[in-house]
């Protein structure tokens, strides 16, 4: 009887939720990556005086708009997730314009972050705090901090690209698409959207803050 | 049969909540990093924030609270194994030489 239900229970899932499983099983893998970067920066920074946790390790000279650039990243991309929010709902409305121009949003805020990434690039660079510059042969701290930075920054900043590419494959679905459908394609771009704000709500504070 | 639009998974009301929710908590976040109380307490703070950000954005944004037990045990296994990661480490700080 209780194999019975539980067979009954099993048939419940749907492709969807099949789908939306798949989905999660990824995105754990991704945490799994984003996770091992962090476990290794965190111990990094607790384990060396010369760029100690809780110290801000960005020398003086052009920190401040290094970091009004950064917050203004993290109201992008906040933004873009409560416009894919808008675009998910659009879809699972049947409204398709609302879909449509919030979608579009998402995917304009997400290429003006990347814009204001490659503006924080370059800022950085001016000053020469990037991995074997002369001021980071003369600061091992710095050099190791910098080093974490750019790459999971732009390991980060793949995954917004990735993202992009996604949103504008949900763009694109056909119109004669039924909305049900629609609604569970910008579901799963949503998932993987906001998966990419999550990252950078973490990456953040640890970056730019402490 | 026409296909029927499906009732969307999160009001716009709570959508907003939530998103002004989220920018509040940054502001929170850059005043925290201003402050000079000690770094054990800074970065507990920023931490903390930006978990209770992530949990907000999983929660509504991407419909946790929707979602069946084994994405939750998927979720765990992945929490776990980034656990085990950041306390396997803790070792080599401590036993490091001066």
């Amino acid at each position: 009887m209780q194999a019975s239900a539980a067979i009954a229970e099993d048939s419940e899932w749907g492709q969807a939720e099949i789908g939306k499983l798949g989905l999660w099983l990824f995105l754990v893998s991704e945490v799994m990556l984003f996770g091992a970067f962090f476990a290794s920066y965190l111990s990094t920074r607790l384990g060396n005086a010369d760029c100690a946790l809780g110290v801000t390790v960005w020398p003086e000279a052009g920190h401040l708009p290094g970091l009004v650039m950064a917050t203004v990243n993290t109201l992008i991309l906040l933004t873009s997730s409560y416009t894919m929010v808008r675009a998910i709902s659009g879809a699972e409305r049947g409204d398709r314009g609302r879909f449509r121009t919030n979608l579009l949003a998402t995917i304009f805020l997400g290429a003006a972050f990347l814009v204001v990434k490659t503006f924080e690039y370059r800022l950085k660079i001016s000053h020469g705090y990037y991995p074997g510059s002369e001021l980071a042969k003369a600061n091992n701290g710095l050099s190791i901090f910098l080093s974490y930075y750019f790459l999971m920054t732009s390991l980060h900043g793949l995954h917004v690209v990735a993202g992009l590419v996604w949103n504008l494959v949900v763009l694109a679905a056909p119109p004669e698409l039924p909305a049900e459908k629609l609604a569970l394609k910008a579901e799963y771009a949503g998932l993987y959207w906001h998966f990419v704000d999550v990252v950078w709500v973490f990456l953040f504070p640890l970056f730019y803050l402490v | 049969m026409k296909a029927e639009a499906t009732h969307p998974q999160l009001e716009d009301g709570v959508a907003l909540a939530i998103y002004l929710a989220l920018l509040t908590l940054t502001a929170a976040t850059v005043a925290a990093g201003a402050l000079h109380e000690g770094r054990l307490l800074t970065v507990s703070i920023a931490l903390i924030i930006a978990s209770v950000k992530a949990s907000l954005i999983g929660w509504y944004f991407m419909g946790l609270r929707r979602e069946r037990a084994l994405t939750f045990g998927i979720l765990a296994v992945g929490a776990l194994t980034v656990m085990i990661l950041l306390v396997g480490i803790f070792p080599d700080l401590t036993f490091r030489r001066p």
